[in-house]
């Protein structure tokens, strides 16, 4: 009791000499209106240390509460708009009115340090050693670390959240997007430091008027350091495995070279760096013909998409990759980037195919034994030129390869060897220039390819006797053609800016020609000349688009009407044949979409197409593409039409982790023509396009669902799907309608737990319906279930394990899988072990659904495999 | 190979769409409200730890804020580039035709929430995108802090400055104001200060702001306020949506068909964020 007498002694003491005061007041203006958002600051009277501070409220008002011992105080206002007032007064509670008069402060003096925006034409520059941690192997892995700068997934280098321009080593830009070969394997302790050029535009003759916000890199070696690179080796069994990536690089200032050479033979895509990152090589090639026609082929199969190659697939690949630049006179450069992959895969596999015609079922079987060898070359060569008053670059490139498949086929009980030699060449050229004219600039783009395909398809014993050699049959086939192809697109567009913005209108046109030779020998004799072809296409197109766009809300619809006009001419000389067509084309587009309130969104969209076919596709002779098909297409050019319709339905609550989305599509597809399969019993048919308007169309419902429970950290979701497509099928001179109906089932859960664990269980159920002519209705089902496991014990160490089971028609398939990757820090060294197949599962057996036929294949797969994989750099 | 290419491609869209918030959400339509025409910009550059286990790996961007008379709205430089170019398309075409134009690409931006301070009065509004649920808004009271003001002074980028302590989001802030700045505003949610916050960070040095420049917009630039159909939540809600997202990212890399390997990497790359400014999730 007297301690707490005595404390509120003490405290009335300290309050009277370091008192709590109160200074409050109301600031207006000359016109005695109150003015908010006053600071007011108080000090002691010669102290420049803010002591007390209040900010006046909507009515003017304030009040500080301010404790301390200081005799006299200054009270001082502060605003951008209104002058400062300094009063000084004494250390107890009081009211203070302010009346403050405007003030014009020119605000400029406030300008500090130039803004980001400004720091154009900077240099940047990062030394590696600062930014390098223990577990860094690769130049890329530094790069991640500095600040501005990230690293995708993909390898893409991004800085300041904006994709680079170019990767320079050295100032030269050896791999023209394709630099993950580089910063994937270029050792940190060769780069000394990392230059930025911010807001760089590489294209010299656009620097002033073209500006740009992406950055380029520049690596500068370290001066002791012309070759380096990095290794990588795995091997393993059973059989004898491996997995092999050297890449050595050598770097001087007129001259850079990069070297890649990788082999393995488990199944790996060893192209994956090959992979470029400008944008540009995703949009070309619209136009431009199909790479590989592929008219000829030995019978093969086409495993279904959710099916690892690497679980069947026996291959023994060799990839070495060139890159090489050199400085030439007048500003020149001149770049070459070659590949050479040599491939050879095999497959072995057995499929049963039923066909369904009104009437009667085929079915027939096939055993495949097929062997590819393939070898491909493609180098190219680029020019360019890049200084102030042009700009140039001409990338020339020549593709070759070498491909020979062979198959040896058991068909039923008959066996029949097929040997396809498919080389090919071709050569194209594509410019890209921009000169000034005037005061804007006009880009020139051309491409240009020519490409030769003779194809050789040998077949023994043959199948069709009664159609090729009189009812007799015979030992030896030959189809062989010659397809030869012509193509150049040539636009011209301007090049000017508005408020920032390039905009660059666009006009241009296309050419192609191609001639098509083919003869079918039979036992060494030609057989006649409905089964050749000489024939000649000229097509030529040009092309200009309008958009049209209403908005109003949150409601968008888009309309779009490309203008193309085509003329055609098909001419064969053996047949005496041919067809001339000029027609502008049209390929509307609508698209609505409607935000609702909320998380619900909808959107809508239409198109209309309408369109020549492939003109790889038109041969008015016939053509033995494979063992058991012998096709002819001399009906008039294909032109096909298709209205697409689509509505989407979207919920997606992340408060409640709640998500479902529903969308359907309704596609209706009209074509002059059919193709009439005449099938015999052993699966061989003859097809033959015929002009016959028909029309089908395509239904389907996917809802997908899912919901996340923080409390058990789990996912779940659930997918729906079903489909129905119908359209009209000629089969041995009948038409019917074929009906298929597709339904999907498949709920997922994910469990995961902290950092290092986590767990994903999946369950896809399939049901497929074919009605063939309102009488027959076959079904088939499919059922496959998977667990991911995946364990961190620690950051360097990652271990997985992967159970897959699928089951069809009373068939069930196990699959096992394990993987464990460790990081040495120190030695700088990466090891990764992985079982594959551990259950050593022979074969695996699914299931493809098409218009009237199912298609059950068995796949061989490779056996039990241990694989142990080294990294290192040198 | 070329369907190896296009996974790759649609993989890394995904990933963009993950790490980079898009800027418009398929409606080619900016309704806005003008709110206040812009007396100054002031950039800060931020640098922040995403990943609190790594001390070395510092994260950089710009943020800008837009002061107005009454009003200021505080936003990462990049998403206001982005989102001002994004504006300009008219349609899903368009805007593909904008994000693929290599000479004059969008932006990948990290920090995509906009600050509007004392909107509506006494008030501040927080909006921000999260991945596939839309725009989330809630609003907070302006006088969240409670300032502390220390004796110690320095010269900060050119200005005299006064150190204060406040704590707040579960972090201890150190912040240098400027009484020659006479705003009392600052970067983030901090105001308050009888003066511009010149700099502020906490005291494990996770996130630091610091003021590097001031200007005037050139051209009569307004504050404005997106009148989009927000989802109306509260912070907790808000946090909650924004941890779920983060927690359960290996279903969205799924939904968006990446492979396993991907979505374990995915995973790795959002465990690396774990160190958000505000760690009180209240």
């Amino acid at each position: 009791m007297r301690s707490f007498f005595l404390f509120f002694v003490f405290y009335f003491l300290l309050n009277n000499i370091f008192g709590q005061i109160i200074l409050s007041g109301k600031i207006i203006n000359s016109h005695e209106e109150s003015i908010p958002y006053i600071n007011i600051l108080i000090y002691e009277l010669d102290e420049s240390v803010v002591i007390g501070f209040g900010v006046s409220d909507l009515d003017g008002q304030f009040s500080i509460e301010l404790t301390t011992s200081a005799d006299s105080l200054r009270i001082e206002t502060s605003a951008i708009h209104y002058k400062k007032e300094t009063q000084e007064i004494a250390n107890h509670t009081q009211e203070i009115p302010f009346v403050l008069e405007v003030d014009e402060k020119t605000l400029e003096t406030f300008t500090l340090r130039a803004s980001p925006i400004l720091r154009r034409g900077d240099t940047l520059s990062f030394l590696v050693d600062a930014f390098t941690a223990k577990n860094d192997r690769s130049i890329a892995e530094v790069l991640r670390r500095m600040p501005g700068i990230e690293v995708e997934t993909n390898g893409q280098i991004l800085y300041q959240g904006l994709p680079i321009q170019k990767f320079y080593i050295e100032g030269l830009d050896l791999m023209d997007g394709r630099y993950t070969m580089v910063s994937n394997n270029l050792p940190h302790q060769s780069v000394a430091t990392i230059e930025v050029y911010e807001n760089h535009q590489p294209v010299r003759i656009l620097e002033e008027k073209v500006a740009s916000q992406q950055a380029s890199l520049n690596l500068k070696l370290n001066q002791d350091v012309t070759t380096t690179g990095k290794a990588s080796v795995g091997t393993g069994f059973t059989p004898f495995l491996w997995d092999v990536n050297i890449t050595p690089m050598t770097f001087t200032r007129k001259f850079q070279f990069v070297a890649s050479y990788q082999t393995n033979n488990i199944g790996k895509d060893a192209s994956s760096q090959l992979t470029s990152h400008l944008p540009d090589e995703f949009r070309k090639s619209l136009n431009h013909p199909n790479e590989t026609p592929e008219l000829l082929n030995i019978q093969t199969l086409n495993p279904p998409n959710d099916f690892d190659p690497t679980r069947y697939l026996n291959n023994n690949i060799h990839l070495l990759n060139l890159n090489a630049l050199t400085k030439l006179n007048n500003n020149l450069q001149l770049r070459s980037n070659l590949h050479f992959i040599t491939d050879f895969q095999q497959e072995r596999a057995t499929a049963s195919h039923t066909i369904f015609t009104p009437k009667d079922t085929v079915t027939f079987n096939e055993n495949f034994n097929n062997e590819y060898t393939s070898n491909y070359l493609q180098a190219v060569f680029t020019l360019s030129r890049n200084v102030k008053s042009n700009f140039l670059d001409n990338k020339l490139s020549f593709k070759s390869n070498w491909n020979r498949s062979f198959g040896l086929l058991i068909n039923n009980s008959e066996q029949i060897s097929q040997e396809l030699k498919s080389p090919a060449k071709s050569i194209s050229n594509d410019l890209h220039s921009i000169y000034p004219l005037g005061k804007k600039l006009i880009e020139i783009r051309s491409y240009i390819s020519y490409d030769e395909n003779p194809n050789q398809l040998q077949i023994n014993p043959g199948v069709f006797p009664n159609i090729l050699n009189n009812e007799i049959a015979y030992e030896n086939s030959l189809q062989s053609i010659e397809l030869n192809r012509f193509f150049t697109e040539n636009s011209i567009g301007v090049v000017y800016t508005f408020k920032g913005i390039v905009i660059s209108p666009k006009a241009g046109f296309i050419i192609r020609q191609q001639t098509l030779k083919s003869i079918i020998r039979v036992d060494d004799f030609q057989v006649s000349s409905s089964f050749e072809n000489d024939q000649n296409i000229f097509n030529s197109q040009a092309y200009l688009q309008t958009e049209i766009q209403y908005r109003k809300k949150a409601l968008t619809i888009n309309f779009n009407l490309p203008l193309i006009y085509q003329t055609l001419t098909i001419d064969d000389q053996i047949n005496n044949l041919g067809q001339h067509l000029n027609r502008a084309f049209l390929k509307p587009r609508l698209f609505v979409n409607y935000k609702l309130k909320g998380f619900w969104e909808t959107s809508a969209s239409w198109s209309y197409s309408n369109r020549f076919g492939d003109l790889d596709g038109v041969y008015y002779g016939f053509l033995l593409r494979t063992y058991r098909n012998l096709s002819q297409n001399n009906a008039p050019i294909a032109i096909n039409s298709k209205n697409n319709l689509g509505v989407q339905l979207k919920y997606s609550n992340a408060i409640t982790s709640f998500f479902h989305s529903s969308s359907f599509l309704y596609v209706k597809f009209r074509s002059n023509l059919l193709y009439n399969s005449i099938i015999n019993e052993f699966g061989a048919s003859v097809i033959k396009a015929i002009e016959y308007p028909n029309q089908g169309q395509y239904f389907s419902f996917q809802a997908n669902t899912s919901k996340y429970y923080s409390a058990i950290r789990s996912t779940f979701s659930l997918r729906l799907g079903a489909s129905q497509q119908e359209g009209m099928v000629l089969m041995n001179t009948e038409i019917f309608k074929s009906i298929n109906r597709f339904y999907q089932f498949s709920p997922h859960v994910l469990y995961h737990f902290k950092n290092w664990f986590n767990i994903d269980y999946g369950l896809n159920l399939q049901y497929f319906e074919n009605v063939i002519a309102d009488n027959q209705d076959v079904n088939t089902k499919m059922l496959t279930q998977k667990v991911n496991l995946f364990v961190y014990p620690r950051s360097n160490q990652m271990l997985s394990l992967a159970v897959d089971y699928h089951e069809y028609k009373g068939k069930q398939d196990y699959f096992l899988d394990i993987v464990y990757r460790y990081t040495f820090s120190k030695r700088k060294i990466d090891l990764e072990m992985k079982y594959l197949n551990i259950l050593n599962t022979k074969n695996y057996t699914t299931y493809q659904a098409f218009t009237n036929s199912i298609l059950e294949s068995t796949y061989e797969l490779n056996p039990s495999r241990f694989l142990i994989s080294i990294n290192f750099t040198f | 190979m070329n369907k190896l290419i296009l996974v790759r491609y649609i993989g890394f869209l995904f990933l963009s769409v993950i790490f980079s918030p898009s800027f418009a959400q398929t409606v080619f339509h900016f309704p806005k409200e003008n709110i206040e025409l812009v007396e100054h910009i002031v950039t800060y550059s931020l640098e922040f730890q995403e990943d609190s286990m790594y001390q070395n790996f510092k994260r950089q961007e710009d943020m800008l804020l837009f002061i107005g008379p009454t009003v200021s709205r505080f936003v990462s430089y990049n998403y206001f580039i982005g989102d001002s170019m994004a504006r300009t398309a008219t349609s899903q075409e368009d805007f593909q035709r904008i994000a693929s134009d290599k000479s004059n690409p969008l932006p990948v931006v990290r920090l995509r929430y906009e600050i509007f301070k004392n909107f509506p009065k006494g008030k501040e509004t927080f909006i921000d995108n999260v991945l596939g649920s839309g725009m989330f808004k809630f609003e907070e009271d302006l006088g969240l802090f409670k300032w502390e003001l220390l004796d110690e002074t320095a010269t900060i980028s050119g200005y005299n400055a006064q150190k204060a302590t406040t704590e707040f989001g579960g972090r201890k802030w150190v912040a240098w104001f400027s009484t020659e700045i006479p705003y009392n505003d600052g970067p983030y949610k901090f105001n308050g200060l009888p003066g511009l916050i010149v700099k502020i960070y906490d005291t494990r040095l996770h996130y630091a702001f610091e003021l590097i420049s001031i200007k005037k917009p050139g051209y009569d630039l307004f504050i404005e306020f997106p009148e989009l159909d927000y989802i109306e939540c509260s912070k907790k809600e808000y946090f909650r949506a924004k941890d779920a997202m983060r927690d359960n990212i290996i279903t969205h890399a799924k939904t968006a068909g990446l492979n396993s390997e991907v979505q374990q990497k995915v995973a790795k790359l959002m465990q690396q964020r774990n160190n958000p400014i505000e760690l009180s999730r209240k």
